[in-house]
Formats: structure tokens, C-alpha cells, sequence
């Protein structure tokens, strides 16, 4: 007779399954499928572990052989499934065809850890381009490493994050939250976002003397970027950003060495003699709202997704949902938005719109979202919010008009592109320069008030003197990367 | 969610294309209904391929656009209460076979995770602990071990005697 597995050996087991995603034992005993059943009532609390990358081509080649087989038996001819299979192989074009990204994601789920060297590399409109660092990297898991050319060496360990500057002879403690940098780096994070959305194989190149399929994605409401996927490891080697700001970044990973045993200590924090630990304020990670609540002294908005961490610091919230993150603090002084962003509606009040965040005011919190999903996790934070439309007009047209001269502004985007004279992408600061081409007293800095903006036309209030207000276009290219002219203004 | 009706008249007469646009616009639905009862890949996705294998064989007469997520996870949960049966044909009234409470309806499963959010709240922190790092986090005995600064043995110990509190706590 068999006997009864240790009800504890058991439970383990089974959690151990559920971690793996895989198929557990069924259970033993009443009681102990009553166990099982709250284990997933807890595992629920995640969002669902996505299906492999290949379920969907799985699930149609079954679809297509369940027909199949029906056919077979209706025609009752053994010979003739050849026939429809070659017959579906050329009535349903793609079937076979070699599914990068697909086969990407398989790879990058075969590493456990990597170490190599990547290199970024930073380039202007005007197409120069230059190394702008060169850094070591180790990755296993959550964990990874980073040292500079200079010796700085970050380490996260998933719990505790520190930076070795032998420099300084410092040892910084960091806050672990929010980490953008990890998803620039980061294998598995390449090839999930790869997944995730749109994307289209646009070509093939030589990356550090691989050859690479070149994957262009688009993430919805967010420009194309470009990853490189080496053909024989099928592993992505290279990313580059959209054009942001004028500037493209390029992360080529010039070396890569894939699950070799790391040593021990690699993300072990070890003080070096004769350094000084500097901490301020590292976080603690935090389960749940109530917990939250206890550490910061209010209580945190939760957006209708679970977060895949939380950290409290001794002022904010941080709450991570892959490469997005909210940050929540109490709210105070005045809310300004940033002069070069443009304006939206969020709880009643303001919205400040950038490229790659959101930030409002709701009850006596100020709410900060960050990242590709920003818009969908901030309105299941707040219902009310409207993003500006860049298609609308002025709310009233300025009373005197400005003459332009487009050929003078496309020489200055130009110029702009090239790292030149940024703060034409500031509305404010083209208006203190146009305040100051008509020799007139200007006015604080900090007094200027952009009370429009749809990221395409603002208006900027002025305090004193003889123009009250000033509309601003961006002529030349409507996005992040314009630069603002002035259009109008009204006399006082 | 909605499904062209044209498409799934065309899928009832045998249309391949058809059946197929009508996998595509269903799977990932029936595949989270599935999970959502056995928190497990493996399992979710050979349950949903076989609910769509027995729904080509049942031959149904039409697909109502309108019910045919429904019918699906109907035949879904056939195939979890057959494969329940296979391995332990005993108990009618498995969990995994009563109604959910929640069907992946939004609202629903909130209140659901609201409820066990609640009750794992009042447990007591070292329980909370182990089943946030063992569970939600899916660290292995030995990492919890680790972190929790206890020797496996006692992460096993901790955490059956966690689980069995919440149990009592969710009752």
C-alpha cells in the first residue's frame, strides 16, 4: 500500500509546481485539497502567468489537425491527408514560417545568468555619434551588476541596491525603486516588451560581428524602437531608442557570455576596507496598501492592477507594474507642471503631460506614472482624465499676430537636433527670449505661467509689463522634439 | 467580448479559416478562465486546447457569437472535472467545479482579491512572509530560507501552518 506523503513535504510540493507553472500532484486527501485550493486563492492574487510565446501556434496546429482528422474519417482515404496537409501548408500562408520573436522569447527564458559587455552609444539629428559609456553587466534573475569605465560598480540584489564608488571610498545605499535602468539592460525585458507589442521583422545586419534579424516595435501610443536579434543564439544584442529629445541611444551588447557560473560574492554587499557606507533612505518593500498606509502616514490610491512590488520610502510609495512604475507622495506648496510638457485634466485639476510620464494632484496626494503602460494604469487611478488634444486650436485666437519665417525656424530645428540651443523646446524660455528681443524689462523667470499647452500650441501668461499673454506653436515638427515659436500675443 | 456572427456561421459549417479567426479572438479569454482555477501554465494551456479539440468534435449545430466564450468555458470545466475524475474519482463537488465566483469579470475578482488581501493582513508577519515570498514572489524553500533567516525545514513548517491559517481566516 501507498503511503501518505508528509502533509508538509506535500503543501511544498505543490507550491513548488504552481512557481514552476507546471502540472502539480493531485492531493492526497480532502484536507489537503483544501490546502491546495487557498494556495491558489493566494497565487491569485498575481496577475496569470502568460501562456508560452508558441501556445497560440500550438493551439491553431491542433485546431487544423482535429479537422483534419474529421476529414480523413468523412473521406475515408488514408492517402488523401497527405494531400490536405500539403493543401493546408499552401492555403494558409505563414504556417512554418519562423516567428523571431517567438523564438527569441524561447532562448531568453534558457538564460539563467549573463555576463557581458555593453556599450551605448549616443547619436544627434545631425548623425554624429559617439560612445557615451562602456559597462560590464552581470544578470541572473532579479539580480544584476553594473560597473563602469571608471570602477563604479551598482549592484541590485533584488532586496538591497548600492553603489561602490572607489572615488569617493563610498559605499551609497540606493533606493531599489523605481530601477528604470535595469529595463534598458535587461535580456528577458527586451524580449517580453518585443513580445508584448506590435512588431515586425524590418530587416537583417551585422552587430559585433554577429548577424542579427532587426525587430522594429511598436508600443502602442509610444514611437518605434528597434532591437537586433542574433540569428544562431536567437538572443536580442543591440536596442535603439526612438529619437528622443534629439538624441537616439544605442545599447550593443559587444560581448555576451550566457549561464557561466558567476562568483560567489558577485552580488554580495561587501563593504571594501577603509570605505564608509552612506545610506539615506534605502525603502522597505511592502506587501499591501494597509502596510503602506502604517510606513508613509496616508493612505495610497491603488490602480485596479496588482503591482509586482511596492516599496515605501520615508515620503512616497513606489509601486512597480513591470517597466512602469506610480509614485505616491503627500502633496505639497503649489502644483507646477513642467514648463516644456503639455497639459491635461486629472482630478479635477491639472495634468502635467510628458513624454514618458503623467503627474496630477488627487486628494492630498501628487501622483506620479512613468513608463509604455502610464495612460492605461493612471486612469484606472483617477476616471476623470483627459490627455490634450493635439489637434485643438487656441480657446481664442491672440489679438496681435506674429510673422514667421519658416526657412529661419527649419534652420533652428536643425540646430536643435544637433544638441544646440534646447531651450527653444521650453515655451517659457522662447518667450523670454521673444520678451527680449523687443527690449522690454523681463519679468521673473519663475513668474512665467504656461496656462495652455497641447503639446502642438500653449499660451504663456506674463506678469508685468506691457504683453499680457503669449501663443506659441511648434511650426516645424508637432512632438517632444519641436521647437516652440511665437505665434501672437496680447497687449495689456 | 464580441465575435462577428458572420464568422461564427461560417465557422459552423465547417469553414477552417472561420474556426480559426474564432480560436484567435477567444483563446487568450478562455485560457485566463481556465488559469484563473488552476494557477498553473502547463495545466491552463492543455485544458484550453482540449476544450477547443472537444468543441470541434461535439459538432455543435450553430456557434452563437453571444454565448460561444460560455459554451467553451462549459466544456472547459468538463475537462477539468473529467481530469479530476481520472485522478481522483471520488468527490463531485470538487472546488475547482463550483461555481466561480468570479468568471474574470473585473469587479468580481477585485472584491475576491480584495477579500484574500484582507485576510492575509491579519495574519501574523512571519506568516505573511513566507507566503508573499514562497507564493507571490515564487522564490524556492531554499531562497525563503534564506531571506527569512530559518532553515528549510522550518519554511515548510511555517508555511502549512500559514496556509491553513488563511484558510481559517477566508472561511
Amino acid at each position: 500500500m501507498k503511503s501518505r506523503p508528509d502533509p508538509e513535504q506535500e503543501l511544498n510540493q505543490y507550491i513548488d509546481a504552481l512557481d514552476a507553472e507546471k502540472r502539480p500532484e493531485p492531493p492526497s486527501t480532502p484536507e489537503m485539497e483544501s490546502l491546495f485550493r487557498t494556495v491558489r486563492t493566494v497565487k491569485a492574487l498575481k496577475e496569470p502567468a502568460e501562456p508560452s510565446p508558441d501556445f497560440e501556434q500550438r493551439l491553431l496546429s491542433s485546431l487544423r489537425g482535429e479537422q483534419g482528422r474529421r476529414r480523413r474519417l468523412w473521406w475515408a482515404g488514408a492517402g488523401l491527408a497527405a494531400v490536405a496537409a500539403v493543401l493546408l501548408l499552401v492555403l494558409v500562408p505563414g504556417l512554418g514560417r519562423r516567428d523571431v520573436v517567438a523564438a527569441m522569447v524561447q532562448a531568453v527564458e534558457q538564460v539563467h545568468r549573463y555576463h557581458g559587455v555593453l556599450e551605448v552609444r549616443m547619436a544627434n539629428l545631425a548623425g554624429e555619434e559617439e560612445v557615451v559609456r562602456t559597462q560590464e553587466v552581470w544578470v541572473e534573475g532579479d539580480r544584476y551588476a553594473i560597473q563602469m569605465q571608471d570602477g563604479t560598480l551598482t549592484i541590485n540584489n533584488g532586496e538591497q541596491k548600492w553603489q561602490v564608488r572607489p572615488q569617493d571610498r563610498v559605499v551609497a545605499i540606493l533606493p531599489v525603486a523605481p530601477d528604470p535602468l535595469r529595463f534598458e539592460l535587461d535580456l528577458k525585458a527586451m524580449a517580453e516588451n518585443a513580445r508584448r507589442y506590435p512588431h515586425k521583422v524590418v530587416g537583417r545586419d551585422t552587430v559585433a560581428g554577429r548577424t542579427a534579424d532587426i525587430v522594429e516595435i511598436s508600443p502602442p501610443g509610444g514611437d518605434p524602437y528597434r532591437i537586433w536579434v542574433d540569428t544562431a543564439t536567437g538572443l536580442p544584442v543591440q536596442l535603439v531608442t526612438p529619437m528622443q529629445n534629439a538624441l537616439q541611444t544605442t545599447f550593443t551588447y559587444t560581448t555576451l557570455e550566457i549561464n557561466q557560473p558567476f562568483d560567489e560574492d558577485r552580488f554580495s554587499f561587501i563593504v571594501p576596507e577603509g570605505y564608509q557606507v552612506v545610506e539615506d533612505d534605502p525603502g522597505l518593500v511592502v506587501t499591501t496598501p494597509a502596510e503602506a498606509a502604517q510606513r508613509l502616514g496616508f493612505e495610497p490610491v491603488m490602480p485596479t492592477a496588482v503591482p509586482t512590488r511596492m516599496i515605501a520610502y520615508q515620503d512616497r510609495l513606489v509601486m512597480e507594474f513591470g517597466p512602469t512604475t506610480v509614485v505616491q507622495r503627500k502633496a505639497e506648496g503649489t502644483f507646477r507642471p513642467a514648463t516644456y510638457g503639455a497639459l491635461g485634466q486629472a482630478a479635477g485639476g491639472l495634468l502635467e503631460v510628458l513624454e514618458n510620464s503623467l503627474r496630477w494632484r488627487q486628494g492630498d496626494l501628487e501622483i506620479t506614472v512613468t513608463g509604455p503602460e502610464a495612460e492605461s494604469i493612471a486612469r484606472s487611478i483617477t476616471p476623470d482624465l483627459t490627455l490634450p488634444d493635439p489637434e485643438a486650436d487656441f480657446p481664442k485666437q491672440p489679438e496681435v499676430s506674429v510673422q514667421v519665417d519658416m526657412g529661419v525656424l527649419e534652420n533652428s530645428q536643425r540646430q536643435v537636433d544637433a544638441g544646440h540651443m534646447p531651450y527653444l523646446l521650453d515655451p517659457t524660455m522662447v518667450t523670454m527670449s521673444y520678451l527680449g528681443s523687443l527690449e522690454l524689462v523681463l519679468p521673473d523667470m519663475d513668474a512665467l505661467e504656461v496656462s495652455y499647452s497641447t503639446g502642438v500650441r500653449a499660451i504663456v501668461e506674463v506678469p508685468t509689463g506691457p504683453i499680457s499673454r503669449v501663443y506659441l506653436q511648434r511650426l516645424v515638427r508637432q512632438d517632444f522634439t519641436g521647437i516652440w515659436t511665437v505665434v501672437g500675443y496680447d497687449p495689456r | 467580448m464580441l465575435i462577428d456572427e458572420q464568422i461564427a456561421r461560417r465557422a459552423a459549417s465547417g469553414d477552417q479559416k472561420a474556426l480559426e479567426q474564432l480560436c484567435a479572438q477567444t483563446w487568450r479569454q478562455l485560457y485566463r478562465f481556465v488559469y484563473h482555477r488552476v494557477q498553473n501554465r502547463e495545466e491552463a494551456e492543455d485544458i484550453t486546447q482540449e476544450a477547443y479539440s472537444r468543441m470541434l468534435k461535439a459538432r455543435p449545430a450553430s456557434y452563437s457569437a453571444g454565448q460561444f466564450v460560455t459554451y467553451l468555458q462549459t466544456v472547459a470545466l468538463n475537462v477539468i472535472r473529467d481530469r479530476w475524475r481520472s485522478a481522483k474519482a471520488r468527490d463531485r463537488n470538487h472546488p475547482l467545479m463550483q461555481p466561480m465566483r468570479s468568471t474574470g469579470d473585473a469587479a468580481e475578482g477585485i472584491v475576491q482579491r480584495d477579500t484574500v488581501r484582507r485576510a492575509l493582513d491579519r495574519l501574523n508577519p512571519d506568516y505573511r512572509t513566507v507566503l508573499e515570498l514562497r507564493i507571490l514572489r515564487g522564490l524556492s524553500t531554499a531562497e525563503t530560507a534564506r531571506q527569512m533567516g530559518r532553515t528549510e525545514a522550518a519554511v515548510r513548517t511555517l508555511q502549512y501552518r500559514a496556509i491553513q491559517a488563511l484558510k481559517e481566516e477566508i472561511r
